[in-house]
């Protein structure tokens, strides 16, 4: 999939709060002219873009193994054999964004590069996010006419673990609209009505950040540019990975209290999953880590 | 002095022309450098990390309030080093190897220059053997270490045990932070500190070089 920059470019709302600036906060003026920068840098520099690949649940019970180090109970873990249908997908906005942040900070431009470095970081989660948007679209529209209205100018092309290296299953039609995403249906079987994508990584919510290997020798995400170090690091840096699970509301919903938890400094977790429900799902207890 | 309380102020603004502007005017004045940097530049930047600590500014504060900070420190430098002014201590800092994140590191080492350390950034992707090396070569008193993926931060133990084996590990003191790094950790590995963030980074610094 290729995106244009503007498809996954957060506001600067997003980028302070992502920060942890309140939103109550009057902006000042050096910073919001800074973070206006760092956007125009942003829609220049990113190149996004993504692939996807549905797996049979069995198969996704070997990635998700990995090499034995997931913590002994997780969310994913319950919630997977369940699925209606599971998506690896790995997105980024490419390199030069990573280049243009090096450059500022070697040139002394530090608050520049933070902020386009925080706008980057924000981007490629929004990308992630777009992708999960599209593949719910895509699952609402399935038995519904084709649109004549396409969402965004974006290349889709879907494929199949196990598929021959290079060869796309399927290549949607361009631009995309939500009912050619409804043909994910297809490759992974039907998809129980009610059903609502969430994404889940490795590295986080229990499943080990080893995962990685696994994910990537299913799915190789090569074709697009994002590679995988010794140290199950992605580079480009500004990457995501992981698989989109297609349950019902209700089965996504799990308490942060495993002990994981505790560990999390994000606990995005929440925001995303009160984001599939009408009402938010309160936080069950408070785990941020405490300043030393 | 007023001109140094205005150089603390106009660094805690963020603004970078003001805090150079008034810096040469110190200068000019015939200040002592070392005078004008603690008593107007640092003193500035103590508030800062004292106010980020604390929740009532934020990094992209911090950050505009640093930029100020170098344009303040770039008309004194000639005069630090012609007038042989000591700095706070010499720290080695740098992200270990396998891993390329170095956004926290670069913050790191921008509030330590702030405080009036001496910064050797080895940048990413940091074999152990090169931050014990760099760190004895360059008589460091501290070696900062970064990682944020649970996979590389194994070699962060290496460097205190290759410290250890070189006889070092008293004289040079260690300090790890980054995402999946805990105080457990570093005490696990037998690290001197542990920073939660960069502010924390710095006031353990502070501690490990005094000590």
């Amino acid at each position: 999939m290729r995106f244009p920059a503007d498809a996954c470019l957060p506001t600067a709302a997003d980028v302070l709060a992502a920060q942890g600036v309140p939103a109550d906060r009057e902006t000042p003026e050096p910073i919001a002219e800074a973070l206006r920068e760092a956007l125009k840098l942003f829609r220049e520099l990113a190149a996004p873009v993504g692939i996807m690949s549905d797996i049979p649940t069995a198969e996704f019970a070997a990635v998700y193994r990995g090499e034995g180090r997931n913590a002994p109970d997780s969310p994913l873990a319950a919630i997977f054999p369940e699925a209606g249908q599971l998506l690896l997908f790995a997105v980024t906005i490419g390199d030069r964004v990573g280049d243009e942040i090096s450059r500022l900070f070697a040139a002394d431009r530090f608050d520049l590069g933070y902020l386009l470095d925080a706008v980057a970081s924000s981007g490629t989660d929004r990308l992630a996010q777009k992708l999960q948007e599209y593949c719910a679209a895509g699952n609402r529209d399935r038995n519904a006419p084709p649109r004549h209205q396409p969402v965004t100018s974006c290349e889709l092309r879907v494929t199949s673990c196990g598929r021959t290296p290079g060869v796309p299953v399927r290549t949607s039609p361009f631009p995309l609209s939500p009912s050619h995403l409804g043909d994910l249906g297809v490759l992974g079987g039907p998809i129980p009505a009610g059903s609502v994508f969430l994404r889940y990584s490795p590295g986080y919510c229990g499943w080990d950040i080893t995962g990685q290997r696994k994910l990537f020798r299913a799915l190789r995400p090569e074709e697009v540019g994002v590679t995988l170090r010794e140290s199950c690091l992605m580079e480009p840096l500004k990457s995501i990975s992981g698989v989109l699970v297609a349950a019902r509301p209700e089965d996504h919903r799990f308490d942060n209290t495993y002990p994981f938890c505790s560990a999390c400094t994000t606990q995005t977790c929440r925001s995303r999953i009160a984001a599939l429900e009408e009402k938010p799902i309160p936080v069950s207890a408070s785990v941020h880590r405490e300043r030393k | 002095m007023e001109l140094l309380n205005l150089i603390a102020t106009g660094l805690q603004e963020g603004d970078d022309a003001r805090v150079g502007e008034l810096t040469r005017q110190a200068v000019a004045e015939k200040v002592p450098a070392r005078q004008i940097l603690d008593e107007g530049l640092i003193a500035g930047m103590n508030v800062i990390g004292r106010l980020f600590r604390d929740h009532e500014i934020f990094l992209p504060d911090v950050l505009l309030a640093a930029r100020a900070m170098y344009a303040g420190l770039d008309v004194l430098k000639p005069l630090l080093v012609s007038e042989n002014v000591p700095t706070a201590g010499k720290v080695v800092i740098g992200t270990i190897q396998g891993d390329l994140h170095d956004i926290g590191k670069n913050l790191v080492g921008i509030m330590l220059r702030g405080a009036g350390f001496d910064v050797i950034d080895l940048g990413n992707d940091v074999a152990p053997e090169k931050f014990v090396e760099t760190a004895t070569r360059e008589n460091a008193q501290v070696i900062g270490m970064s990682a944020l993926l649970t996979t590389t931060m194994t070699g962060m133990q290496r460097v205190v045990e290759l410290l250890d084996a070189k006889g070092q590990r008293g004289r040079i003191k260690t300090i790890i932070g980054g995402a999946p790094v805990t105080a457990e950790y570093a005490r696990e590995i037998g690290a001197d500190a542990f920073g939660f963030d960069a502010a924390s980074a710095v006031e353990r610094v502070k501690e490990l070089a005094a000590r």
